[in-house]
């Protein structure tokens, strides 16, 4: 695909086996990831996991005391930073107090030695690619935070980078241009075609923006997958937890048949659980059950249709497009369920009131106890 | 690679800077040949001389004192104004810092000369108490501990002043605020407030000014008289005396009392900023 | 308020004895006095022809300018080394590479004395400059370090990621930032070396003569002709001028963050 930057620039990403430690600290632990070119993936995780100190990794920012960096097919490990060719977005946009916003943006092509006359043509195509034609001679000091991580991101894009690196480039900004940005940064990575790694800590963002989403926890890859893929089929109870809102029934198998599996709950709950996954689940293994809160039924008690647990209402939550209500079983776990503001009266039931719950089948998952 | 760059400067100041008082070092273990015709090897019969005559044990005394009484004045005088500079809003900051580093930058001469009209027997000073009848005849307010210790307390205030500001301008004004609320008069908030949490700068002013003192030297010399001896005047007399040896071994005295202080400061005063 | 006043008070002690030198240049008096009774600049003119004075100042200017020049050249590498990599024993080193500040000129003046005594090189010009080096370069090394502290580390990490190799980063990004620290350091450098007295008085002939030991032959000799006070007036409009300067470069507030040590 041709861009107005020139060639294309995809490149796939791998990663084997990366490790890296700070003192007594596991930074990255036996991380593997294959990115394909084009592709718009995030590393998603809280502050601590790794993400970053894996993107400085990739960018040869920091040494890897194991594993390989494989960018374009090429290892990298040995190559030096200023070799790499690839692009890096900060949280600060690290522009160059001292330069102009063109002097920014054609840095790379300066240091490369490009042309003159090209690199002032092809400046003001990126500029005009990110909307900021005419700013050319401001400072970064005069931009809007907006217009900077604009100046970064045509900065990165000029050098015509194999792979863009963004280090939660949108931190700084507030929550509608944050919005707004996550959209023109899509549609550009999608004009240009490139190969993205995005660094963020907010999941909502990732679910936006990504082609697929990998889910660090202290140093690992919990889970690599499409956004779908991530919140409908969580496979750890890190990856349900940290996406979205979850609930989770601890307990052990007691039972297994072709259906599935029975479990009791730590309150002494009975529940049936498709196991769709061929896995060796013994009697007496613990487990969690998770489900989500808009996957969950009320209905009022007494009467027929099948299983369900009862609970009593404990708060009824109005936030206009939904009703959040805690409820407490009889065996005394907690549940959240949202159910959709769709009918009319908005609120059907009242605190206190008695329910059962219950779940279409295959919209609970099973999840391996944590440990720890 | 780090080490590449550091070569430069760190031979230049081993060179020029580790080695001359190495020098010193080893001269202060010799006599001089007249005093020594024996020609006997090491020795520290300088430092037995520096320790044994009473003369010199009061040069060393009198060079602590002066650094005391300089310190006390400074740290008296120079707190208040501190606590201004610290607490004043920006414009008028920014002309009171240049009031107080112009006089660092002036050679030390130059003040000293000021000195000397000002206080000489027909200088400004005596010139306007005889006027105004103060007094009877002019005082002698040079060549002696008086002179010496105005001219000196003048050359080290502005270094109290900006390491107590330095420290106050980190206490929150809040906090001053909070007391007042709570009922404290002002001398009530220096004490249990301002005083106690600026201790760390008074450390370290203390520790600068008393460390800049006892090496004084210039003021004393144009400013004091026969009996202002301290120790570095005193070396520099051996030296014009060329009792070199002598001298290196006074010289050695200094150092280590220098030092001694260097270290105390360096581990009172965090820098900000740097390190 | 009582603080104002007395802070006013201790504001005119201390800029007292800089305006009575000054002042007395301009008296027509022949003896120093200030205020001088009648105002004239003719001290200006006898200066300005006294051979020693003129011979000083040059002097004066050469080596500081000459001092300058070296410890911003050796400096500015060590500053890059200390800042880079948390060095062993960095504490300890910058410690004693700053030390030249702390410890008493007078010691300084003698060892070197003896030193270029014993080594040969004999009482020279280049003898001064190397101990004007020694006690100005923490100068420059200091504000260099504080304002390259306080870079944003990102700026040069992204530079390399554009492709720019370590020595186009130095060049492009990380110098014309290091700059203000660079030039206020080397203001410092200069007036230290233009105004010492403690350690060049032990070095200096009447050939190599600068201006503050002529100023203080004449002191030590009783003479305080307003020549002096004419003299001093040079050096002193110079220096302020620099500290002017200074300020509009670096900021005087940043110094105090400095010269509190």
């Amino acid at each position: 695909m041709s861009t107005p930057l020139g060639r294309s620039t995809m490149a796939e990403v791998e990663l084997r086996g990366i490790a890296k430690r700070y003192g007594a600290v596991q930074a990255v632990a036996d991380l593997d990831l294959r990115i394909d070119p084009g592709q718009f993936v995030s590393l998603l995780g809280p502050s601590g996991c790794g993400k970053t100190t894996t993107l400085r990794i990739i960018a040869g920012l920091v040494r890897p005391d194991a594993g390989q960096v494989i960018i374009g097919g090429r290892v990298m490990n040995d190559v030096p930073v200023h070799h790499r060719g690839l692009g890096l977005v900060a949280q600060n946009y690290a522009l160059f107090p001292h330069m102009t916003v063109m002097e920014n943006v054609t840095f790379g092509l300066r240091m490369r030695r490009a042309a003159p006359a090209d690199i002032a043509r092809r400046a003001g195509e990126a500029l005009e690619m990110v909307r900021l034609s005419g700013l050319g001679d401001r400072y970064p000091r005069q931009l809007s935070g907006g217009q900077q991580q604009r100046v970064a991101l045509a900065r990165c894009l000029l050098v015509e980078p194999a792979v863009l690196l963004l280090d939660e480039p949108l931190g700084a900004l507030d929550k509608k241009l944050r919005e707004a940005m996550q959209v023109e940064l899509k549609s550009l990575q999608r004009q240009v075609g490139i190969t993205a790694i995005f660094v963020t800590h907010d999941q909502e963002e990732a679910l936006t923006l990504s082609d697929r989403i990998a889910v660090m926890h202290q140093g690992r890859i919990q889970q690599v997958g499409a956004p779908h893929e991530i919140y409908e089929t969580p496979r750890t109870r890190f990856v349900a937890d940290f996406i979205g809102v979850c609930n989770f029934l601890e307990g052990k198998v007691i039972g297994r048949d072709a259906a599935g599996v029975t479990i009791r709950t730590d309150g002494g709950a009975l529940v049936s659980i498709a196991a769709d996954e061929a896995r060796a689940l013994t009697e007496g293994t613990r487990v969690v059950a998770a489900v989500r809160p808009e996957k969950l039924t009320l209905r009022a008690p007494g009467g027929s249709s099948g299983p369900g647990l009862s609970a009593r209402v404990e708060a009824v939550v109005y936030v206009g497009t939904a009703v959040h209500y805690h409820l407490r079983l009889a065996t005394g776990e907690r549940l959240i369920a949202y159910r959709q503001n769709d009918a009319a009266p908005a609120v059907a039931l009242a605190t206190g009131s008695d329910v059962v719950v219950s779940w279409a089948p295959g919209t609970a998952r099973l999840l391996p106890e944590e440990s720890g | 690679m780090p080490a590449l760059l550091l070569t430069p400067l760190l031979v230049f100041l081993l060179t020029f800077f580790v080695l001359p008082f190495g020098v010193i070092l080893v001269e202060s273990l010799y006599l001089s040949p007249l005093q020594n015709p024996a020609g006997v090897g090491l020795t520290f019969a300088n430092y037995a001389k520096a320790f044994g005559d009473a003369f010199y044990l009061r040069v060393l005394l009198q060079t602590v004192a002066l650094g005391v009484a300089v310190t006390a004045l400074a740290l008296v005088l120079g707190y208040p104004v501190a606590y201004f500079l610290a607490r004043t809003r920006s414009r008028r900051r920014h002309l009171l810092l240049f009031l107080v580093i112009s006089p660092l930058v002036v050679s030390i001469v130059i003040r000293s000369y000021g000195w000397m009209v000002l206080l000489g027997r027909a200088g400004t000073v005596n010139t306007v108490l005889l006027a105004l009848g103060l007094a009877e005849r002019p005082l002698p307010l040079m060549y002696n501990w008086f002179g010496v210790v105005v001219a000196l307390t003048h050359v080290l205030l502005p270094f109290m002043i900006l390491t107590l500001a330095s420290v106050i301008e980190g206490i929150p004004e809040s906090l001053e605020d909070t007391a007042a609320v709570l009922g404290a008069g002002w001398w009530s908030r220096f004490r249990h407030v301002i005083l106690p949490l600026s201790m760390e700068g008074v450390g370290a002013g203390v520790t600068l000014v008393f460390m800049l003192t006892i090496g004084s030297f210039v003021s004393i010399l144009l400013l004091g008289g026969s009996d202002t001896l301290v120790l570095p005047l005193l070396i520099y007399q051996q030296i014009i005396l060329l009792n070199n040896n002598f001298a290196a071994a006074l010289g050695m005295l200094l150092l280590v009392l220098s030092l001694a202080l260097l270290y105390a400061q360096a581990r009172l005063f965090r820098v900000r900023g740097a390190a | 308020m009582i603080l104002r006043l007395y802070c006013a008070a201790v504001f005119a002690f201390l800029s007292l004895p800089i305006v009575v030198a000054v002042g007395v240049a301009f008296g027509s008096d022949k003896i120093a006095r200030f205020p001088p009774t009648a105002l004239s600049l003719r001290w200006f003119g006898v200066a300005l022809s006294n051979p020693t004075f003129i011979t000083a100042l040059g002097n004066s200017v050469v080596l500081a300018t000459l001092t300058t020049l070296l410890t911003v050249v050796i400096g500015l590498p060590a500053a890059t080394a200390l800042v880079r990599r948390r060095l062993p024993g960095q504490s300890l080193l910058e410690t004693f590479l700053l030390s030249p500040l702390s410890l008493p000129g007078v010691l300084f003046g003698v060892a070197m004395l003896f030193f270029l005594g014993a080594s040969g090189f004999g009482l020279t010009g280049w003898g001064i400059l190397a101990a004007h080096v020694v006690i100005a370069v923490p100068y420059v090394l200091r504000t260099t370090l504080a304002v390259y502290r306080g870079l944003d580390r990102g700026l040069e990490e992204t530079a390399g990621v554009l492709g720019a190799s370590p020595w186009q980063t130095f060049w492009h990004v990380t110098l014309p930032l290091l700059r203000p620290g660079l030039v206020a350091g080397g203001l410092f450098a200069f007036l230290t070396s233009f105004d010492n007295v403690p350690v060049s008085i032990f070095l200096t002939t009447a050939r190599t003569t600068t201006l503050p030991v002529t100023i203080m032959s004449y002191l030590v000799n009783q003479d305080f002709d307003p020549i002096v006070g004419a003299i001093s007036a040079v050096q002193v409009a110079l220096v302020l001028g620099l500290l002017v300067l200074l300020d509009r470069i670096y900021g005087i507030g940043q110094i105090t963050s400095l010269s509190g040590q």
